[in-house]
């Protein structure tokens, strides 16, 4: 810094712009701008405050200012003294750095004042943009949407179809939609899945679950999940969802500046869920709807709500399939069953025939027998009713007898036979009683118990098929062959139609190595039922022993194919499963 | 006015009468340094998260200006500062036309196809590869544009830095050599780097005059063998370190499940942290080795430049970098990008004198708008 006679100057260096070479100048502060001589005194310019732009936001306490004229830009003064910010701020204060943020945050606020006003326009206004993007897709891509969704949850779930299930499906989906003041076409499609859901996907098609309909109690609650599912295909949701995902995404994108990260997707999901929540709303409207006017009871909606949320299946999620978690049907709440409880009934016929009713059910094959702890709940249940019944009259022979048998079904053999015995106490001449505590002797391995009784069950009913053939069941145990087979004849004598009977004599003769016999048998058993899913699976098992592959490939899948009816199903369907693999073919 | 007086720079020699028509000239060697500011980079840092944040983000453009002008200004030639010309505007500008042209598009295209092609139909293969080819063919675009703006955007002096050639061309050499780097097996990439080296640097300018390249791909092979090899014998190395720690169950050749125990584990995590630093320090000789063989092929007005990058140094920068903005979550990566810009300034010198007076201002015309490209895809032009 040199001091002139009145005016504080500062060397600095000038650069003219049209070369990179720089000129030394003496800069001095004066009253419209900043006055430029040469060392030597003479004038050069004077730059105007308004004109002067710094190269960086000045600080008062600069160590140095770069500066240059606008609007060209290309002459440039630097100045490395630090006095010369201060004074330079003091006369140009749009050069510092609070205003020049000032500046650069303008358009930032204003870009999010008017975001705001849009998100808040779009609440109070109810108007849904998505939606009515989605209103104006033509159907052809519509349809190509929802066929992808399928084929890609195809891949690992297959379609079951049969002529019954088809016609069955066809008939529930016409009643609820012709009900409809607006008809749509819509087909409706049961995958092969555990899961129990269903979705609505684009194009007006509907995916149920295997595992939906067989966790189902009634036609009518399928019929109320469909009339949701319908619901949903009406409003258009499937395809608003895919169409907001992709508008929130972007908004997102830009928001971030092309680098989207986490934080933004947790937003997305929240603000999805809050328009998945009033979609759930209107779908159920639609259903209670349909349901009234296709004259089917909407107690199966709460029905199965209150099923989903009694037992949720909470390993089984399934797959995510992105931008669908809007489109599938979300967790029942107390609220939407409140509110279909609330409807006022009307005249309902249900949902299906018996017999649609099953061809729905078994369209994926048999139902699975239920699960034990299913079994064990409702035995535990029977226990209850019955012991209160016991409290009130403890000589009731009926309550013992029906508490007996469930502890039977709990695999409880001691409390049951304690019970048989108080019933036998008060009905000494119940042939049954008798034969039922045989088979709870039987079941806990005291095989002279269970003869004695099934001996005194037949002294009083000479006819008793079920303790004639307990008494055989027991011998076979204790290897009494021929006891066990002179009861089986004399049962299959009695009633040539006692399927049971020959499956238990084929097994007496395998244990005695007579595999014609057996044969024999075991056809028989399959000729009187052709659904004996143990008889099918032991004369498999024959078969392979004897060498006819094919025959007990056969047999094997027939006896997968066969339903739960005895209590050897569970046995005949793991041994064919096994047995399969083993010959290194597929079920099916 | 003496040499004594001239505070702005200790090594320049000013003619004594300091007119525009000097008889004799001394040329002196021009001096490049860091001048670290005040102020640091912390505040402005720690400032621009919340501004951004407060604003949607759409204070990132403003933000990210402010800090490359503080950095620009802190690189010194002859003592006088770098000058950065962008807008946070101009950068918005950028994004905004990259982002209704390219981004938006390409969502809304990604999400057609992937809904309307079946899943398993072979228009839908052809159509995801073109879908991933097109970003990369934009990547060398974004690479091209990104510099030319910054380059157009810096003065010294007053006088405007340039890109010149076209991007296309150089987006295509940029696409072409990628797809080879997988067919070498890699044994292409010093070769495509000094290719993209020159392509880039042989139409830089400063003012009216270019930059020259003439580097060539040998001496860096002389090196690169080894990060070739290294790679290959630290992967093969690790994994037979990483089973023998854990034990191979005979039978099966399957690591045994049982071998997992919490020794084991943080013995084989030891391993492979030991083999990915070991491999940062071949890969570190290898480019601090390209950064200098580049700055000694790199010329200007008949000199050339020296950098003096040591292996020591650049691991710890890179790795204390890495850690920066890793831990800030992105918010302290303007420290990060300092400390790189510095790192090289420090290390970097021109070789001999450069007559300023002989370079003119630079005649192109200016972008309108700045790098949106590289922004939407996250690459940035060294």
């Amino acid at each position: 810094m040199s001091t002139h006679s009145d005016v504080t100057s500062f060397a600095g260096s000038l650069g003219d712009g049209r070369s990179a070479e720089a000129k030394p100048v003496e800069a001095s502060f004066a009253d419209t701008g900043l006055e430029l001589r040469t060392p030597e005194g003479s004038a050069i310019a004077l730059w105007p405050y308004a004109l002067l732009r710094s190269a960086v936001p000045l600080h008062a306490k600069a160590a140095d200012v770069l500066l240059s004229l606008e609007p060209e830009g290309s002459q440039t003064l630097f100045v490395a003294d630090p006095a010369f910010a201060g004074q330079l701020l003091a006369r140009a204060p749009a050069l510092s750095a609070l205003r020049h943020r000032w500046r650069g945050l303008r358009p930032g606020l204003a870009v999010t004042a008017a975001v705001l006003a849009l998100v808040l326009g779009i609440r109070f206004l109810e108007v849904d943009p998505a939606q009515a993007v989605a209103r104006n897709l033509p159907q052809k891509s519509r349809e190509a949407l929802g066929r992808n969704v399928v084929t890609a949850l195809a891949k690992d779930h297959k379609a079951c179809e049969t002529p019954a299930s088809r016609a069955a499906l066809d008939r529930l989906t016409q009643r609820l939609t012709t009900a409809s003041p607006n008809p749509m076409q819509v087909r409706v499609a049961l995958l092969d899945w555990r899961l129990v859901n269903a979705l609505a996907v684009p194009g007006g098609q509907i995916v149920l679950t295997r595992g939906l309909v067989q966790a189902a109690g009634s036609p009518d609650e399928v019929a109320a999940v469909l009339a949701h599912e319908l619901g949903h295909a009406l409003e258009l949701h499937p395809e608003t969802g895919i169409v907001r995902a992709m508008g929130l995404s972007a908004a997102a994108q830009l928001m971030f500046a092309g680098s989207a990260g986490s934080v933004s997707n947790v937003g997305l999901v929240l603000t999805q869920l809050r328009y998945s929540r009033i979609a759930e709303r209107e779908a159920d409207a639609h259903a209670l709807r349909m349901l009234k006017a296709a004259g089917i009871s909407s107690k199966g909606f709460g029905d199965f709500f209150e099923r989903l949320e009694g037992k949720r299946p909470a390993s089984d999620t399934g797959k995510s399939i992105p931008g669908l978690d809007l489109i599938s049907t979300h967790p029942a709440t107390a609220e939407r069953i409140a509110m279909v409880r609330a409807q006022a009934a009307y005249p309902a016929t249900p949902a299906l025939s018996a017999e649609d009713w099953k061809a729905l059910r078994e369209a994926c094959g048999p139902v699975p027998a239920p699960r034990p702890a299913d079994a064990d709940a409702a035995a535990d249940r029977e226990i209850a009713e019955a012991t209160k019944a016991l409290e009130k009259n403890s000589s009731d022979a009926a309550a013992l007898q029906r508490r007996a048998r469930a502890y039977a079904k709990k695999r409880q053999h001691d409390q049951a036979v304690a019970d048989f015995s108080k019933a036998i106490q008060l009905k000494p001449n119940d042939a049954t009683l008798r034969f039922l505590r045989g088979q709870a002797h039987h079941n806990l391995r005291r095989h002279e118990d269970a003869l004695r009784d099934y001996d005194e069950a037949l002294k009083l009913e000479p006819a008793h098929l079920g303790a004639r053939n307990g008494r055989a069941n027991t011998n076979r145990a204790m290897k009494r062959y021929e006891a066990a087979l002179t009861d089986y004849d004399e049962l299959i004598r009695y009633n040539p139609k006692f399927v049971a009977g020959y499956f238990n004599r084929a097994l007496v003769q395998i244990d005695l190595n007579k595999p014609d016999d057996a044969m024999r048998d075991l056809n028989e058993a399959i000729v009187l039922d052709k659904e004996y899913a143990g008889a099918y699976a032991q004369r498999g098992l024959l078969h392979e022993k004897l060498g006819a592959r094919e025959l007990a490939i056969a047999d094997f899948r027939a006896a997968l194919a066969a339903p739960s009816k005895f209590d050897s199903t569970t046995w005949a369907h793991n041994t064919a499963r096994t047995r399969l693999a083993a010959l290194g073919v597929e079920a099916r | 006015m003496s040499l004594a007086e001239s505070t702005t720079s200790p090594t320049r020699i000013v003619s004594a009468e300091g007119s525009a028509v000097a008889a004799t000239r001394v040329m002196q060697v021009p001096a490049i340094s860091w001048v670290h500011p005040p102020e640091g980079f912390l505040g402005l840092s720690l400032l621009n998260g919340v501004l951004r944040i407060l604003t949607l983000g759409v204070y990132h453009f403003w933000g990210k200006t402010e800090v490359r002008q503080r950095i620009w200004s802190a690189v010194r030639i002859d003592g006088e500062p770098l000058d950065y010309r962008g807008t946070g505007g101009e950068l918005f500008r950028g994004f905004l036309i990259v982002f209704f042209l390219i981004l938006l598009p390409m969502l809304a295209i990604g999400f057609a196809g992937a809904l309307l092609l079946s899943p398993t139909s072979p228009a839908r293969g052809l159509f995801e590869t073109a879908f991933y080819t097109v970003p990369l063919a934009l990547t060398g675009i974004g690479i091209h544009r990104a510099r030319r703006y910054r380059l157009s955007r810096t003065r010294w002096r007053g006088i405007r830095g340039g890109q010149s050639g076209r991007s296309w061309r150089f987006a295509w050499l940029y696409l072409w050599t990628m797809v080879l780097i997988p067919i070498t097996l890699g044994w292409i990439v010093p070769w495509r780097t000094v290719r993209l080296q020159k392509a880039l640097f042989d139409d830089t300018r400063f003012g009216d005059k270019a930059f020259t390249f003439s580097g060539s791909a040998g001496p860096l092979y002389r090196r690169y063998w080894l990060v070739w090899l290294s790679a290959i014998v630290l992967l093969i190395g690790t994994l037979v370190a990483v089973f023998a720690i854990i034990g191979l169950d005979t039978r099966t050749g399957v690591p045994r499940p049982a071998g997992l125990t919490g020794k084991s584990t943080a013995m084989s995590v030891g391993v492979v942290f030991f083999a990915l630093f070991l491999f940062a320090i071949i890969r570190a000789w290898y480019t601090t080795r390209v950064l200098n063989y580049f700055a000694s092929q790199t010329q200007f007005q008949g000199t050339a430049f020296t950098l003096a990058a040591r292996v020591g140094s650049f691991v710890w920068l890179t790795a204390s970098n890495y850690l920066i903005r890793v831990l800030s979550l992105g918010f302290l990566s303007p420290i990060a990008e300092a400390r790189s810009t510095r790192y090289i300034v420090d290390r970097l010198a021109i070789d001999g004198p450069v007559a300023w007076s002989e370079i003119g201002q630079n005649p192109d015309a200016l972008l309108k708008s700045g790098e949106g490209l590289a922004e939407a895809f996250n690459v940035d032009a060294f």
